[in-house]
């Protein structure tokens, strides 16, 4: 979407069209669940979040500038939801095991990860367990630090951009990402050691 | 301090040096200067070359993390509440400012109300000499007043110039069978 297809239709949420709102979200929707997912480390709160996040967008649209992009200021905002979800908790340190499990919904159980059906069965359940160590290591993290991480590497966003998003200067940014994956490294020796 | 734990410490230092270096090629975001003379650090420091294997298996175990994905229902139940959403005149009004102007009209706010608050109590305080004054009038049960004469906290309260009609009579003497309050304004 380009900067003049964004700001046209920021124009037209703004004066009330929920249709154009919408259009505007929904090239964010998938990541920004996954996003709040790996953040709070619940499947199924994220959904909630995501939903959060998103109508706390709709009310807030008036305030979007244009001096961030539509996306850093989306997920400001899905970031804040995330911590403030957190600290509601009274926990920093999330649970993880429930992201492998199917996700009640009404239309009954659904996988959460998009199955690979071209891999063994012993190998995915490898990968799976890797993946449950490293998401909970990723949960040990700070909610500061694992905000950045997640941004840069499964989000794909650049340093700059996350700056824009947590209000931080590019300084603090890189060297955030770089203690989050030191603290990553040390969790994850039996891994990543050898 | 041994010449070993000399030439320890000034490793460490040099090593600190690169740090960033290495962060950024771990990152991808090493220009080629950069790389350059980190390529030449790492050569001769086997710490640190094993910290930048290891740190780029810990980004690509994060990178190659599986994406998670939202149940179906997420995208109707989100349409359904985007249309349920009203926005109260405090979204309105709020929704379109940013945390610190909502902070700074609570502050202005909270100021105003105190200043209010100041201004009353110096007006209407114990030490107010000007502006109209409130008193409460406890009137003790009376015996009956005589048709003829008036009752006493009539001429009591006529003594005081209260307006007639602000006080129903009859309700004084007779409403209560302890205490009857009267409030009036001179």
């Amino acid at each position: 979407m380009s900067s003049h297809q964004v700001a046209t239709l920021v124009q037209r949420a703004r004066a009330g069209d929920v249709v154009a709102f919408e259009q505007l979200v929904q090239p964010y929707l998938g990541r920004l669940y996954n996003y709040l997912a790996r953040m709070v480390g619940d499947a199924s709160d994220a959904e909630d979040l995501t939903q959060d996040a998103i109508l706390r967008a709709h009310r807030a649209i008036g305030s979007f500038r244009g001096g961030a992009t539509f996306q850093t200021w989306l997920y400001r905002i899905a970031t804040n939801i995330a911590v403030d979800a957190l600290r509601r908790r009274g926990r920093q340190k999330v649970k993880v095991t429930s992201l492998d499990d199917p996700l009640q919904s009404e239309e009954g159980l659904v996988p959460r990860e998009v199955p690979d059906t071209q891999r063994d069965p012993l190998e995915l359940a490898e990968a799976a367990e890797l993946h449950g160590e490293v998401q909970q290591a990723i949960a040990s993290l700070s909610p500061k630090l694992r905000a950045v991480v997640l941004l840069f590497d499964m989000q794909g966003m650049s340093y700059e951009e996350i700056a824009e998003a947590l209000d931080l200067p590019l300084g603090t940014v890189k060297s955030r990402l770089f203690n989050a994956r030191a603290r990553l490294r040390e969790r994850l020796a039996p891994y990543v050691g050898g | 301090m041994s010449s070993t734990d000399g030439k320890r410490v000034h490793k460490m230092e040099r090593c600190r040096d690169y740090r960033r270096l290495i962060g950024a090629e771990v990152d991808g975001t090493a220009d080629a200067e950069g790389r350059a003379a980190l390529r030449r650090h790492l050569d001769a420091c086997a710490d640190c070359a094993r910290e930048v294997r290891e740190l780029q298996r810990v980004r690509r175990l994060t990178r190659d993390l599986p994406t998670l994905a939202p149940s179906a229902a997420l995208k109707p139940a989100l349409a359904a509440r985007l249309r349920a959403q009203r926005a109260s005149w405090l979204d309105r009004l709020f929704g379109s400012l940013r945390p610190n102007e909502i902070r700074l009209a609570a502050g202005v706010a909270l100021l105003l109300v105190l200043a209010i608050g100041v201004g009353v109590v110096a007006l209407h305080g114990p030490g107010a000499t000007s502006g109209p004054a409130t008193r409460v009038v406890e009137i003790s049960s009376p015996a009956p007043p005589s048709p003829q004469a008036p009752a006493p906290a009539d001429e009591y309260l006529q003594g005081c110039g209260l307006v007639h009609g602000t006080l129903d009579q009859d309700q004084a003497y007779w409403g209560a069978d302890s205490v009857q309050l009267a409030t009036y304004a001179r």
